[in-house]
């Protein structure tokens, strides 16, 4: 099946900064591709870029249209969710259905009002009167009322409390996503979004480092709790990372050796995301 | 309706039509600003009938005490309550008649001028922040992640500021003009005086409705520039679109003033400032073009019969529409107006 997204060779600069230089990347369809990236890396730039938001130098292909010139016809097609809390504060509940009911010819109705009735959001409240979590519950369930072929997510859980953040990915999960979908996140919570992550994409200073399915995430980087004897060994290796734990043990990263040569040095495990992008961005802020 | 509810979704329904979407997006406007544009037209009219209530009481009472009751007709004085007006207005000379006549209707024409005056002020800001407050408040990213175009998106505001909200206050001056009417009605009636000879008969609810009518294209078109260069303002400033909209104009105002640049055109300076600066600020007022055309009208005619198709012809001149500044407004408004649907494409931060 065609790719979502082809982007080859995207450059943006602002006046003092380059957030996008040459960044090249595909995302097929039926995948949820986290994007993740330290602050100013050019994640929101990007996600813009895919969004018809701002303008840019390269190709990209967002559906088989180009986001710069078919945004309006594009946006049959995709939804998003930049930033957490930007429903306007005087609309309503029933407002915001009937509007998005009235311009979006892939909104069901009755779905929003499935969502919705898993909430304590009734019909005439306003926006206004709303907590931030509450605002992302409305937002959400309207955006997946719409069928749509990708669903991007800029920071969408930003500033929520944990019951709230998990709520929204597990709604996302069970309710929305199917293979026909295809979801994009941005979030500093990997963590929280790395188990429904079928992809990631590293992002750093502009340049996409790291793209890759999370399984073969698992079988390309080990990390092993080196015992202490065995250290000279294991640096021997070129591990991408390594930091000291207590007692004398080092933790180390490896990124592309054996599993037979990486057990003989110590316990080994599946590292997280959260680890592998503390290792990649090593000196992002130095 | 349930058996619809319950099958299985098709993959997407009809994209509705653009005028079904424009629809919605001047629904969406009027969600957001209907206490202006419906609240306060009305609030200013019901001021104003208060106080015509609170004046025709304090004239009733000051009549009862100071005259005990009776006026003075023709040299005779008679008891108010004994005063036979149908005989009156059946002597009353052809003259005399005509002007009670234009009296009661331009009487009543004016009693709803108080709903457009602040309407004029309403549409001003709403003008000016049209562009501006969904990028402050960043609900922007909301309206442009559904399939609206920005020229959609753009029309809209621009026909709820100029055919929506004036048709709206032309209602709420329609009712001010009922609501004096009965005012009048009821004093009337208390001073035993026939109010349906003396008011309603001499109405001419049709005339004055049609006049009010024929009113709302010329506005519309008058008031383009200054729609087109508030929705410039408000696509392009960062915030503060009010200080732009009105310095740029002003400034560029002083300039032409202080060196004399009109010179070169044979102008004087006052022509820049009624014809640009006054253009792009105030005619969004309603009846702000009357000073441009009250000459053309009655000009050279000291001794003016105001009657009440005179005063509609001012409100709503025939001669607006070969008045080249409105014409000539108008394109300069709509080449605004695009500029303000381009800006907005990519103006989406703040």
């Amino acid at each position: 099946m065609n790719a979502v997204i082809k982007a080859q060779h995207l450059r943006k600069a602002y006046k003092n900064t380059l957030a996008l230089d040459d960044a090249s990347f595909t995302i097929a369809p039926g995948r949820i591709v986290g994007l993740i990236g330290p602050n100013g890396a050019g994640k929101t730039t990007a996600l813009k870029a895919i969004l018809g938001l701002v303008p840019f130098e390269g190709q990209l292909d967002v559906l088989g249209r180009d986001p710069r010139t078919q945004r309006d016809d594009l946006m049959n097609d995709v939804c998003f969710i930049a930033d957490v809390a930007v429903l306007p504060r005087w609309i309503r509940v029933r407002q915001a259905a009937e509007f998005v009911e009235g311009v979006h010819p892939r909104f069901d109705r009755a779905r929003f009002e499935r969502f919705i009735a898993n909430t304590k959001l009734t019909p005439n409240m306003r926006v206004s009167e709303m907590s931030k979590g509450m605002i992302v519950q409305l937002h959400l369930a309207l955006v997946m009322a719409i069928d749509a072929r990708l669903l991007v997510l800029d920071e969408p859980t930003l500033g929520l409390d944990i019951l709230y953040r998990r709520e929204f990915y597990q709604r996302l999960l069970e309710d929305y996503f199917d293979e026909d979908k295809t979801i994009l996140i941005t979030t500093h919570q990997v963590e929280e979004v790395e188990h429904i992550l079928t992809d990631v994409m590293f992002i750093q200073g502009g340049k996409v480092v790291l793209d890759a399915p999370m399984d073969v995430l698992g079988e390309r980087f080990t990390e092993v709790l080196v015992n202490a004897d065995r250290l000279d060994a294991a640096r021997a290796l070129k591990p991408i990372n390594e930091r000291a734990m207590p007692f004398g043990k080092t933790v180390m990263l490896f990124d592309s050796v054996p599993a037979e040569t990486l057990n003989t040095l110590g316990e080994t495990r599946t590292p997280g995301v959260a680890d592998l992008f503390v290792a990649t961005m090593k000196g992002t802020y130095a | 309706m349930n058996a619809i509810v319950n099958s299985p979704r098709p993959a997407a329904r009809v994209a509705p039509h653009p005028t079904h979407v424009l629809k919605m997006l001047v629904k969406r406007e009027m969600w957001e600003s209907w206490s202006q544009f419906i609240r306060a037209p009305l609030v200013a009219g019901a001021v104003f009938l208060l106080f015509t209530i609170i004046g025709g009481g304090a004239g009733q009472m000051a009549f009862l005490r100071h005259t005990s009751g009776e006026i003075e007709i023709n040299g005779q004085r008679m008891q108010l309550s004994q005063v036979n007006w149908t005989e009156l207005l059946s002597k009353a000379s052809p003259s005399d008649m005509a002007q009670f006549h234009d009296v009661v209707n331009l009487a009543t024409v004016f009693s709803g001028v108080w709903p457009l005056l602040v309407f004029g002020v309403v549409v001003f800001f709403y003008l000016l922040g049209s562009l501006s407050d969904d990028r402050r408040d960043r609900s922007i990213l909301f309206w442009k992640s559904l399939p609206v175009s920005d020229t959609a998106m753009v029309l809209s505001k621009l026909v709820t500021a100029l055919v929506v909200a004036p048709l709206l206050a032309l209602a709420a001056a329609l009712v001010v003009m009922l609501g004096s009417g009965l005012i009048v009605t009821v004093l009337l009636a208390i001073n035993h005086a026939n109010p349906f000879t003396l008011y309603w008969a001499q109405l001419d609810p049709l005339t004055i409705l049609a006049g009010l009518v024929a009113w709302l294209p010329g506005y519309i078109l008058w008031a383009l520039p200054t729609a087109g260069w508030l929705m410039l303002c408000s696509a392009w400033a960062r915030n503060k679109p009010l200080l732009w909209a009105i310095l740029v104009p002003c400034i560029a105002g002083l300039l032409v003033s202080w060196f004399d640049l009109l010179r070169i055109f044979n102008l004087e300076s006052s022509w820049f400032w009624n014809n640009v600066v006054g253009r792009l600020l105030t005619s969004a007022w309603p009846g702000s073009n009357i000073a441009s055309t009250i000459d053309a009208h009655v000009g050279g005619t000291p001794n003016l019969h105001l009657d009440l198709p005179t005063v509609l012809g001012i409100v709503a001149p025939r001669a607006l529409y070969t008045s080249p500044s409105l014409w000539i407004g108008a394109v300069a408004g709509i080449a605004m107006i695009i500029a303000a649907i381009r800006l907005r494409r990519w103006n989406v931060e703040g």
